[in-house]
């Protein structure tokens, strides 16, 4: 009596990944907290400091509606990247990630999904700040093109970040530990960024670092698409794009290993 | 047929080395247990069977296949049940297993229908669509025991599947097991519990320090550590005096209340009722005793295999003498 042969499975990096994506997004939309963190989250940050703010920055001769939109979606974007942690972590913290690994699938498949899941949560959360953001008076005031690359900066941004998110998760693999380290990185780089006030409002010894770190070059970028009267436009854009690019390269590079070594 | 054959596997993890040099062979159909205290190696063996660490040195085939060379391929022929479920709490008992049919390309219909199939295996239909979340631990451990099943692996892996249940969910586990066997399916579980390699395995491997230190079926180990022993409980009041009279024929080993004699046969309880007896001594209880995995366990390393957690606990208003 011989069983009932099954062909053995061929590993599909597209099917694989697709297949744990949606997996992803359908348990992130059973979870309040996903929930909660990619579309209430950032409308009530960008209320806030909109509110807040808006009468200072408007004395102080800033625009702060085209200001703290890109803002408000870049920190978004980072609420997507926390949000990677933590699966990541509870992955490799419980059996799947160790299941995953045994079975005949794509090898990229388990962390691409990852990624991939958390693009498109956060495209949503863009796409609600932006829509509140009209509301504010945030206006797109270059063409479609620049609308499109606006998009294309902010996902690119939440690339390297949920990549490097990731591989915090997989690394550390203890869902409280990864919270709280996440944490610490998240806040330094939003807090002392052009982010939510301009450079020039922070110490002089601290401006050159609130200017260059990648978070606040990134924001200029998003700034520049979306607002007429930037100089430099190919500039800012370009170094927005190194910084992307080479984080990202560097979190791939990471990922695999990162996720290789749960056991 | 040999389904796992694996050779010299050494590993080290820093200063920890985990594995010295494991030899292991496990027949088509059978169940080995794997059977060690904490930290003996058991589950990094299992850990390079199922590709999941590289070994520092030494073979490993599963069906044929090496699974140091070709992990890929291997991975097609393996199923596996780690110390931790690998479920999805948001996902429904059907969800999660659609979902790992899909990955092992069973197309959409073909997991539902398998799905479907291992829910009532596994006697989960009725809770096909709740999701894992609410499920208790057995129904977790059941449910993922069918996770590993989807693809009709040629061995099952097994890391502790009943560790943390009550008797009553772990029987149930026994149960699913042992129909998995019974279509032919090979199985190596690793346990820490005795009484589990007994009651399930056909063979069983006894693993320490990184090392196989003995391989047999549960009668062998047993028969290894020689026969049996008789037991009698006594008073206290009397319990110097038994232990002394009995001493004169046998070599007593005493614990509290209880004396332990080596036992040649039902006549050794007999002669010892009848020399208590002799001496007014009234026992509290007798028994004769077949040895237990955890006497093999202790003759094999000189130690128990779970030393209990001594009582650190005072009770209430006791007083120091």
């Amino acid at each position: 009596m011989s069983p009932t042969l099954i062909p053995t499975p061929q590993p599909s990096f597209v099917s694989d990944t697709a297949q744990l994506a949606g997996r992803h997004l359908r348990l992130m939309s059973r979870r309040p907290s996903s929930i909660i963190g990619a579309i209430v989250l950032p409308l009530v940050f960008a209320f806030l400091f909109f509110t807040v703010l808006n009468g200072v920055m408007e004395r102080a001769g800033v625009d702060y509606a085209q200001y703290v939109i890109p803002a408000v979606v870049l920190q978004a974007m980072f609420f997507s990247a926390i949000s990677a942690s933590v699966w990541a972590a509870e992955d490799a913290s419980g059996g799947m990630s160790a299941r995953l690994r045994s079975m005949p699938i794509s090898r990229t498949a388990p962390v691409l999904s990852l990624l991939v899941g958390e693009l498109v949560r956060a495209l949503l959360s863009l796409v609600v700040l932006v829509i509140a953001g009209y509301g504010f008076g945030f206006r797109f005031e270059r063409g479609a093109g620049y609308v499109l690359l606006f998009v294309a900066l902010a996902i690119g941004c939440a690339a390297a970040a949920c990549a490097g998110y990731i591989v915090l998760g997989f690394a550390i693999a203890k869902v409280e530990q990864v919270q709280a380290i996440g944490g610490l990185l998240y806040y330094p780089l939003l807090l002392v960024s052009n982010l939510f006030v301009p450079a020039e409002a922070f110490p002089g010894w601290l401006q050159p670092l609130v200017e260059n770190q990648p978070v606040s070059r990134i924001a200029d970028a998003l700034r520049a698409v979306s607002t007429l009267g930037h100089e430099d436009l190919g500039r800012t854009i370009l170094i927005a794009v190194l910084w992307i690019a080479g984080l990202l390269t560097a979190f791939t590079f990471l990922a695999p290993r990162a996720f290789g070594r749960v056991r | 047929m040999l389904v796992v054959e694996a050779e010299g596997l050494h590993k080290r993890f820093g200063e920890v080395e985990a594995l010295r040099g494991v030899d292991l062979q496990v027949s088509e159909g059978e169940i080995l247990g794997l059977l060690g205290p904490n930290g003996a190696g058991k589950t990094t063996t299992i850990n390079v069977l199922t590709t999941l660490i590289r070994p520092d040195a030494g073979t490993a085939r599963v069906d044929g296949i090496d699974v140091i060379a070709d992990p890929a391929a291997a991975r097609g022929r393996i199923g596996l049940t780690g110390q931790f479920a690998a479920l999805d709490d948001g996902l429904t008992a059907r969800e999660n297993l659609v979902l790992f049919g899909r990955l092992l390309k069973l197309g959409s219909a073909g997991a539902w229908a398998r799905a479907d199939e291992l829910l009532t295996e596994f006697g989960l239909a009725e809770v096909a669509h709740r999701r894992t979340g609410t499920f208790s631990g057995g129904m977790r451990r059941r449910l993922d025991l069918a996770a590993s099943m989807i693809g009709r692996p040629r061995v099952l892996f097994l890391d502790e599947p009943t560790t943390g249940l009550d008797p009553h969910s772990r029987n149930a586990l026994w149960e699913a097991v042992r129909s998995l066997r019974a279509e032919g399916t090979t199985i190596v579980l690793t346990t820490q519990y005795l009484a589990e390699a007994d009651e399930l395995a056909d063979r069983i491997v006894v693993i320490d320090h990184g090392k196989v230190i003995a391989d047999g079926t549960a009668h062998e180990l047993k028969q290894r550590t020689g026969g049996s022993t008789c037991q009698v409980g006594v008073a206290e009041s009397t319990v110097d005096r038994a232990q002394r009279v009995l001493a004169e024929r046998w070599e007593v080993s005493r614990d509290e209340l209880l004396l332990t004699i080596p036992a040649a046969g039902p006549q050794t309880l007999v002669e010892v009722l009848r020399l208590l007896d002799e001496h007014d001594v009234a026992p509290t209880e007798v028994g004769l005793r077949q040895p237990t995995l955890d006497d093999v366990f202790l003759a094999l390393t000189g130690r128990a295999s779970n030393p209990a957690t001594p009582a650190t606990e005072t009770p209430a208003g006791a007083t120091a003498p």
